[in-house]
Parts: C-alpha cells; structure tokens; sequence
C-alpha cells in the first residue's frame, strides 16, 4: 500500500515534470538581426528588422502566406459583393489587446484611417488610395467601399504596415507598441536590444510556446557569426549571403534558405536618353547573364527570373527561356537604336547594399563587348533616395517582397503606378490593360493567365532588368525547434521552441 | 587662476552655441531632410508637405532653429523625430556607455603610451625602443576595424575567451558585464597608443638633450631621479595636449568599433541620427560631445599652465 | 645622434659627402617612400591585370604564380587593386597633411607668437573645429556634397587643421621664451623674420613628427570613412576601402585583406621614419653638436 502510494507519488511527480517540461524548456530565444529599428510604431516601418517586429507583437486582419494564398487573421471570415467594391470582413471575437482591452471594429478603422492619412507617412498608404469609406455597424464588423473593383483586397490586409493598434494608444505606439500578436512588447535599447515577451491571452490556444525573445543588434556580420558559433545568440537573421559557405560545415548550424520575391535590378529610366528607346534596354537586357550574376552577387543564393514574379510562384510564366547573353543581338539592337559604336552611361549603386554594389560592379562587365562603357559611382543611401531614384538616367535598385501580386507590379508597370514615375517612367498600354484586367479579374485562372501575359510583354519591352530574386537565409543552432523560414522574410515565431 | 577657468567657461557656452547654429546650418543645406527618409521611398510631395508640417520644417530656419533653442533652454532636449522618444535618456544612456569605454581606453592609452615612450626614450636606438617602435607600428598601420574583426575571429570566435559584441549587463554578474568591454576597449587602445608613445618618446629625447639636463646630471644625480624628477615633467608637456586631442578622437573613432562590436554607444547613435537628418539628436549627441571635448581641453590647458611654470594665465601678456 | 654615428661618417668621407649628413632612419624612409611613390606612379603599366578586370570562375583564388596575392570576391588580381590603391591612398594621406600643415602652421605659429587677441580668436575658432569628432566632421563635411576624392582630401585636411594650429602654437609658445627668440626681439626683427627664421626651423620637429603621424591617420581616417560608405569609388579602391570590404571574407579569403593592410604597413613605417629621420635632420642643436 504504501508502496503503492509512493510510486502514485513518483507518477504524479513525472507527470507533473513531464507538462512543465515543454514549457521550461521552451525558454527564451536570442535572435541577431544586423540593423538598428527606426520605429516600433507598424504604420511608419521600412525596413526587415521592424518588420519582424510588426509581426510578433502586432496581428492583422489576415495573414498571406507568400505563395499567393491568404488565410484568417483578426478577421474569422470576410465577403466580397459581386462588383469587388464592398468587402464585409467579420473579426474574431474575444481577442485581446496586450494592455487587456478587447478588440473592437473601430480599431480596425481608426488603425486604417491613420494609414491613410498623409501625415503618417505609411509606406502602405498608396494601396489603400482606393477605399472610398470604412463603416463599422457593429463592434465585430467592418465594411469597406472601394472605388474600383480589386479583386485582391483581402490580402493586403497581411501586409506589413497594415497591423491592427489600439485606437487609444496611437500616440505612444512609436515607443511602447500595444498589439495582439502573441508577443508583447517589453523594452527596447536602440543600437543595443529588443526584448519581447510571451503573451499569455493569444487568441491561439498553445502559441507561442516561447517564453520570451531577446533581439540583439549587430551590425557586423563576423559579429554575428562568432555569437551564433559559440551559442552567445540561437539565431541570426537574414545572414549575408558572402557568409553562408562558412557555416555549413558546423555540425551545431543548421542554414535555412528559402526563396523569395525581394529583388534588384538595373533601372534605366525611359525619361532619359539612350534609355528611352526600348531597343536599348532590351539590349541591355540581352548582354546579361542572370545565371552568372546570381552567382557573383547573390553568391548562388537566388533564382534567374523575368519580372518580380519568381520562378516559385504559380503565375510566373515558365514558357519563357532564361537565355544565355547575346551579344551579337545586343549589338545589332543598339545599332538600330543608333548607336552603332554604343555609348557610356553612369550607374549608380547605393552604398551598404552589398548586392546591389556586385550586381552594378558585374554587369559593368557584362555591358563592356556591346559597347555600352559602364562608369560606376556610388552614392549614401539618403542621397541616393533623394536625388538618383526616379531621376538618374542609370542605377542599380532593389525591393523587398511584398505579399500581395498586386501590390508587387502595379505600383512599378502601371503608367499611373505610384512607384512608376519615380522609378523608371515606364509607359505601356498593353501592360497597362493587362494589371487593370487583372486587377478585376474573377477567377484564378483568369488572373494567371493575364500576369502570364505580362511577363512576356515586360520581356519584350523591358522596363529595366531584373536579372534575379533573392533567397532568404537564416542560420539558427540544432536547438532551435520548429522554426521555418518565411519567404517574405519576417520571423514566425509561433511554433518555435529552444532545447 | 579663477578668473581664467571662469573665462573659459564662458568660452566653452559659447563655442557651444556657435556649434549649434554650425551644426544646424550643416542639415540644413545636407540634400533630403528628415521627412523624405520618414515618408519613405517614393514618396509624393503631398506626403513630404504633410509629414513637414506635422514636424513643422515648412517654417523658416530662424523659427525652426529658435524653437529649438528656447526648449533647450527650458531643459526639454526634443524628441527623435525617428524615434519620437525624448532625446535626453537616448543620448544619456548612449553617452555613457561610450563614455565607460573611452575612459578606460583613455587611461591605458595615457598609462601604456607614456610608459612606453619613456622607455623607447631611455634606452634609445636599443632593442626595448625597436620594441616599443614594432608595436607602436603594428598598431597604427591598418585602420581599428581590420583589429576589431580579428580580435573578434581570433578571441570570440575560435578561442571563444570573450564574447563578440554588445554591451554586458551588471545584473549577469561583473565578468561577464566587464568581458564585453575587453575586446572593444583593447581595439581602441591599440590602434592610439603609437600616437602618444611616439610623442612623449621625442619629447623625452629632446628634453634629455637639453642643458637643464645636463646640468642635473654634471651635478651627478642618479639618472632614475633625474628622469621622474626632472625630465618627465617637461616631456610631459606636448602629451598633454595629445592627450586632450585624443578624447575628442576617441569620442569620435570610436563609433567605428562601436559598429565592429556591436556597443551601444553614442558614436552608433550619432551616425543614425547624421544619416536619418534626425536633427534633435545630432545637436544634442553633437553638443555633448563637444562639450566632453571642451572640458578635456580646459583640464589640459590648467595642467599645462601647472607642469610649465613659463606660463601663468590670468597675466598671459607679461 | 649618438657620436659613434658621427665617428663613422667621419671615416667614410665619400658616404658622407652623398648621405649628406642625412641618417639612416631618413634614407630608408625616404628610399622605401620613393618606391612606393614609384610603384604609385607606375601602377598602371606595372601591373599584371587591369585592376578591375573580372573573371567570375576564379574568384576568392589563394595566392599563386599567376596572382602573387591572389583573387577578390569578383576574381580581380589583388596585387594589381593593391598597386593601384597606392595611388589613391599616398595621395590621400599626402595631400590632406599637406592642407593641415599649409593652413595650420602659419595660424599656429601667429597665435603662439602673438597672443592676445589673435591667439585667443584664432583658438577658440579650433576650439570650434576641434569640439567635433574627426569622423563626425569629415562626415558633416562629406554628406553636404556627393562624394569624391578631392572633397574627401580637403574634409580629412580641414580635420586635421585644428590639432596642427595647437600643436605648432604649443610649440611655438615655448620657443617664444626661449633666448634666441628674445634677442632676436631685442634686435628689433620683425615677427614674420622671427617666426620664419627663429621660431620655425625649431617647431618643425615636433610638427614633423606629428605629421609623419598625421599622414597615416588621414590613410586611416580615410578608411574609417570608406568603412561608413563615403569613402573612394569603386571599383578602384583605395586601400582602406579594400581592407573594408574584404571584411565579412576575412576568415575565407583573408589575402583580400592582408594585401592592402601589408602595404599600408609598409607605408606608415616607411612616413614614421622618414619622420623620425626629418626630427633628427632639422633639429638645430643636434646639427650644431654634429658640427
């Protein structure tokens, strides 16, 4: 009996250790990401750093899973009218605020209102340009009136500006961010670290299974490296590609590489001569070898692709060849163009964006035997943003992923296109009835078909370059569990577990 | 004596308030203001207008600058306009952290440098001033970031001694709050040493030489005395002035092995704050500075005026 | 100098009338310095491959017979890119010491003579200067106008302005109680006689010392600002710029960066002697002892 007594003991005692122990040993996750955060408030976030951020702390209406496919966030459900110009979205009840207000319809409106508003300076305001009114008939919906119909509306919700605050913690949001994402705020270093800790009231029973996350800032990447060997951090961010060959041989690293739609490319801008003549940047487009500068600037770590569209999405248009370089081509269309002998062009390549200074320095040499003679200037990133975008005849650019098809062309194809003018002032009816098209089209297939379409017009008249997208590589240590990396680069959290 | 140090006090506010209006002329000609990088790329000129005028630089400079001025004179620093936090703690908190690592890189570099200049100096044209020379030359022969990273690779990285960067926490205990200042602050001292050793070595050698010197040694004091007690004191003259101009560069380089040790210093957050147009930040990280600098250079010149009897101040025109 | 230096010369007359008194320490420096100004000059037609010459299949190639010092991250001759950032690195470090000196020694030697009213403006204007960080300076100075090299020179030189004046000042201030200095006074001289030929030829050791040192630090300072991203254009690079961003290979390619770091070495040894050589040359009370 009372032997019997003990060994119930000693069985409630392991069943016991055996339920903490998951959570124990759950523990905190120490992450390195290379670059200092501008803000915590989501609405104003530009770079990958804050968007990590934007994604643990804050929630959005929906989620978008960076394969073209969109589920349930906030909103439990959502319904379009037959014009795609009223969307009635329905949120999940019971959620709450990590200072333990519940979510209400109105914080919905008021979050997408400051989007829009000018003052703010969202870099997601232009997509919502097209919302007419926002009403709220009660505390657990929310309508949307578009002026025109958009077929892809839902998904701009999982965006990354596009989180969900607190209607009455607007004004300290910059600094101490209240969200309802499963991790909530705890403090923040500038130039040093961000702490996050567990939120206990996610409204997904069971996540995160972490206990907290401590971000720690390291702009060096030998840095980051040494802390990752020697167990001093569990996981660094968005490792430069240069670095990669160097882990892979450490038993103790595992190097997560998925692929992506961030990408770069040479921008000749139609306003300026010799590039306004589509016959010169098609050649330019011919004299490049996209193999070999994935190669050389990505150190193998991308894919050869058209347009923004990688090769691993279901619209990317695959009947299309990824050719080797053509000189003789390239030659034959300049010298109808007029330029029989070639001609020399600046490009300028912003500093600190290291791909984007290999990709300028190595198509320098591929444009050589056209006779295109490449003079190379590089330029601060705040200058460049102000003075060679939009207005330099020549330059090497880049883009992050964004999640919606939609949001990744139209700003940048479209004649009225936001990005368009200060981009490339590219201008092209075709292209422009196919994005329009697309945009109200009411089938999958419908859609697929037309983007198809535009990838073989962009290729015929190119609007710059875009020789590649970029993988994303993250190097985390064996006892990182449950950990995928995202293609739109952002860390999930919400699984992972440290041993 | 207190009349001078009132004086130059005077002197240091004033500087002070040059540099501001210096300094606050320099973002205003530097191409792209603070609401370009807060809008964004690609921003319209609406949203530009809308985020100037919410920050309000649609006002005239004299009105930007004078607003600027009067809330420092009420003790209210700003807010970053890209952090929209109060400037006051960032700076404060950043300052320190730097100022720990300066300080102890400032003592090693005045401690090790003199030492060795005196040494190299004593035993000139000998092994120990070679010595002294290789060392002096390794040190300052390639720029701190190539020691930093190797010191890094080296000591984190393969040895795994130190850890390779970030600031320590007293809470974790004083090893590990003390290891993450070793490698940073070893960085810093290297890379600056040559350039007291070498100055205090000239100077030695040319006070050694000098008759004051000789007289003391024809009068057949042991050369150990004759060294502390005679010769340092005037070789010491031009390191002082050294050493007052290697604060302001250590305030300033450091923000490179800030960078390489990922240290949350005030260098780091200077050059966010240059590079964002942030101008709230820049003046006050600027002016701190300065103001550490001014200081350092006051106590120079008092030591200065105390080591050499030829000068008095207060009576400068005798 | 010791005296067995001077008994040597002695012996060896036709030596001595070719070194012309000069000592070793300034032969070598200045022989190495010629030579590497040499190799500056001739860069391009010394080299093996066009320094931005690339060739994607043999990048990160260690050290061999075909590329002494091996290949870069876009397979560039290493050697070649370190000849032809002699020419952008000498000329930086010269160039900038030269304006440092040419403005800071006049105004250096003016306010330590002078005092007063000059010397306090001309102070407090350094004072100024002074108070901001070199890097932070020359980045005030830099983010005003697109980058190039020449600005780049300027910004480094006008850095080093201010520790020039206070340096000569300090100098000149104790040479100004000296009694040569006062005869000369006495004599009735006037003050450009005085400080040309009186105070001058006595400053310049420590102002020589100080800018043989100066030389390197505006290579350095010049690195720290490629390192920001101001610095040279590439693709040719200057050493700094070279050592910089062969950074996150160090541990992969570590030739990348040893080749410029190596030659920039040499380089500072070789200024730092030819320094020291110029102290022990212009010091008046050696050459009176040597004679």
């Amino acid at each position: 009996m009372k032997k019997r007594f003990i060994g119930a003991l000693g069985a409630a005692a392991i069943s016991l250790t055996a339920l903490m122990a998951p959570a124990m040993a759950a523990g905190t996750l120490r992450v390195a990401i290379p670059s200092n955060l501008n803000t915590l408030d989501a609405a104003k976030t530009k770079l990958g750093e804050e968007y990590i951020m934007n994604f643990l702390i804050f929630s959005g209406l929906t989620e978008v899973d960076g394969k073209g496919g969109v589920k349930p966030d906030l909103a439990e459900s959502w319904s379009k009218s037959d014009d795609q110009k009223t969307w009635t979205f329905k949120l999940r009840p019971g959620v709450k605020f990590h200072d333990g207000r519940e979510l209400e319809a109105a914080d919905v409106k008021a979050s997408i209102e400051r989007i829009k508003d000018k003052a703010t300076g969202s870099p997601a305001r232009v997509n919502f340009d097209i919302v007419d009114s926002i009403e709220t008939p009660d505390k657990e919906t929310v309508v949307f009136k578009l002026k025109i119909p958009y077929s892809g509306f839902a998904e701009l919700f999982g965006d990354r500006q596009v989180r969900i605050l607190p209607r009455d913690k607007f004004d300290t949001i910059a600094t101490h961010p209240i969200g309802t994402g499963p991790f909530m705020f705890k403090s923040f270093t500038p130039g040093d670290r961000v702490e996050l800790v567990k939120n206990p009231d996610y409204y997904v029973k069971g996540e995160p299974k972490l206990d907290a996350v401590t971000f720690r800032i390291m702009p060096e990447s030998a840095a980051e490296i040494a802390a990752l060997e020697t167990g001093d951090v569990d996981l660094v961010w968005s490792l430069p590609l240069e670095s990669i060959d160097q882990m892979k041989d450490n038993p103790d690293i595992v190097v997560d590489s998925t692929p992506t739609s961030t990408w770069d490319g040479l921008i000749m801008n139609s306003a300026k001569k010799p590039f306004d003549d589509a016959r010169v940047r098609k050649a330019v487009l011919m004299a490049l070898d996209k193999k070999a500068l994935v190669e050389v600037a990505l150190y193998g770590q991308g894919t050869p692709t058209h347009t923004m569209i990688p090769p691993s999405h279901p619209y990317y248009n695959s009947d299309i060849p990824i050719g080797a370089p053509d000189v003789e081509g390239a030659k034959k269309l300049l010298a109808e163009a007029g330029y029989p002998d070639g001609f020399e062009a600046t490009l300028y390549v912003p500093v600190g964006r290291p791909t984007r200074e290999r990709l300028g320095i190595a198509a320098k040499e591929m444009l050589a035997p056209v006779g295109i003679k490449v003079d190379i200037q590089r330029v601060p990133w705040d200058k460049f943003v102000k003075e060679i975008e939009g207005k330099a005849a020549f330059y090497a650019d880049g883009f992050f992923s964004r999640p919606t098809i939609d949001t990744s062309i139209y700003p940048f194809y479209h004649s009225t296109g936001s990005w368009n003018t200060q981009l490339w002032n590219y201008k092209n009816p075709e292209i422009d009835k196919v994005l329009d098209d697309a945009r109200a089209a009411k089938t999958e297939d419908e859609r697929a078909a037309l983007y198809k379409k535009f990838q073989a017009l962009a290729e015929d008249n190119p609007a710059g370059a875009i020789p590649y997208v970029l993988n994303h590589v993250n190097a985390y240590r064996k006892n990182v569990k449950g950990f995928h990396s995202s293609p739109m680069m952002w860390l999930d959290l919400r699984e992972t577990t440290v041993e | 004596m207190v009349l001078y140090v009132i004086k130059r006090l005077v002197g240091i506010v004033a500087i002070l308030v040059v540099m501001s209006v210096l300094v606050f002329a320099i973002t205003q000609v530097m191409p792209g203001n603070v609401a370009h990088i807060l809008a964004g790329q690609f921003a319209d000129d609406a949203t530009i207008k809308a985020i100037e005028h919410k920050l309000g630089l649609d006002a005239p400079a004299y009105v930007q600058y004078w607003r600027w001025a009067s809330g420092v004179l009420s003790g209210n620093l700003g807010n970053s306009l890209i952090m929209e936090r109060p400037v006051g703690p960032l700076i404060w908190d950043a300052f320190m952290s730097s100022a720990l690592l300066a300080a102890i890189a400032f003592v090693m570099v005045a401690v090790f440098g003199i030492v060795l200049g005196v040494l190299a100096a004593v035993r000139q044209n000998r092994f120990t001033d070679h010595a002294v020379s290789v060392f002096s030359y390794i040190g300052v022969s390639v720029p701190e970031f190539f020691w930093a990273i190797v010191a890094i690779i080296v000591f984190a990285r393969y040895l795994d001694w130190l850890p390779s960067g970030g600031a320590g926490n007293l809470s974790h205990g004083v090893w590990s709050w003390a290891s993450h200042l070793i490698l940073p602050s070893l960085t810093l001292t290297f890379t600056l040493i040559a350039h007291v050793s070498r100055l205090t070595r000239s100077s030695m050698i040319e006070t050694l030489r000098s008759n004051y010197v000789r007289n003391a040694r024809a009068k057949g004091l042991p050369e150990g005395v004759i060294i502390r007690r005679h010769a340092l004191r005037n070789a010491l003259l031009p390191t002082i002035t050294v050493l007052a101009i290697d604060v302001g560069w250590l305030l300033g380089n450091i923000v490179v092995v800030e960078a390489v040790f990922s240290y949350p210093g005030i260098g780091r957050l200077l050059l966010f704050a240059i590079e964002r147009h942030d101008l709230p930040l820049i003046q006050a990280g600027i002016l701190l500075i300065a103001a550490v600098y001014c200081f350092a250079n006051l106590i120079a010149d008092l030591l200065y005026a105390y080591f050499n009897p030829k000068i008095r101040y207060g009576h400068a025109e005798s | 100098m010791p005296k067995a230096d001077a008994a040597n010369a002695e012996a060896a007359r036709p030596m001595r009338s070719l070194l012309a008194g000069a000592n070793p320490k300034l032969v070598v420096g200045a022989l190495v310095l010629a030579l590497l100004v040499a190799v500056a000059i001739a860069a391009p037609w010394i080299a093996p491959y066009r320094f931005d010459e690339m060739s994607i299949l043999s990048r990160l190639k260690p050290p061999s017979l075909a590329h002494w010092c091996g290949t870069d991250e876009f397979g560039r001759d290493v050697f070649s890119r370190t000849l032809m950032g002699a020419r952008l690195s000498l000329m930086m470090g010269f160039a900038a010491t030269a304006v440092s000196l040419l403005i800071g020694v006049p105004l250096g030697l003016w306010a330590g003579y002078r005092r007063g009213t000059v010397d306090e403006a001309i102070m407090r204007a350094t004072d100024v200067l002074l108070s901001f960080p070199p890097i932070m300076l020359g980045l005030l100075i830099l983010a005003v106008t697109p980058p190039s090299l020449w600005k780049m020179i300027i910004a480094v030189g006008i850095v080093y302005v201010p520790s020039t004046v206070r340096l000569t000042r300090s100098v000149t201030l104790d040479l100004a109680g000296e009694e040569f200095v006062q005869a000369a006074r006495a004599r009735g001289e006037r003050a450009a006689y005085i400080l040309h030929a009186e105070i001058l030829p006595n400053a310049w050791p420590p102002i020589m010392v100080e800018a043989s040192l100066r030389v390197t630090f505006a290579i350095l300072l010049g690195a720290a600002l490629s390192f920001i991203g101001l610095g040279a254009q590439p693709p040719s690079s200057d050493w700094g710029l070279m050592i910089s961003e062969a950074r996150p290979l160090i541990d992969r390619a570590p030739w990348v960066a040893l080749a410029p770091g190596i030659a920039m070495g040499i380089t500072v040894i070789a200024v730092n002697l030819l320094g020291d050589g110029l102290r022990e040359a212009l010091d008046p009370r050696m050459q009176r002892k040597g004679g």
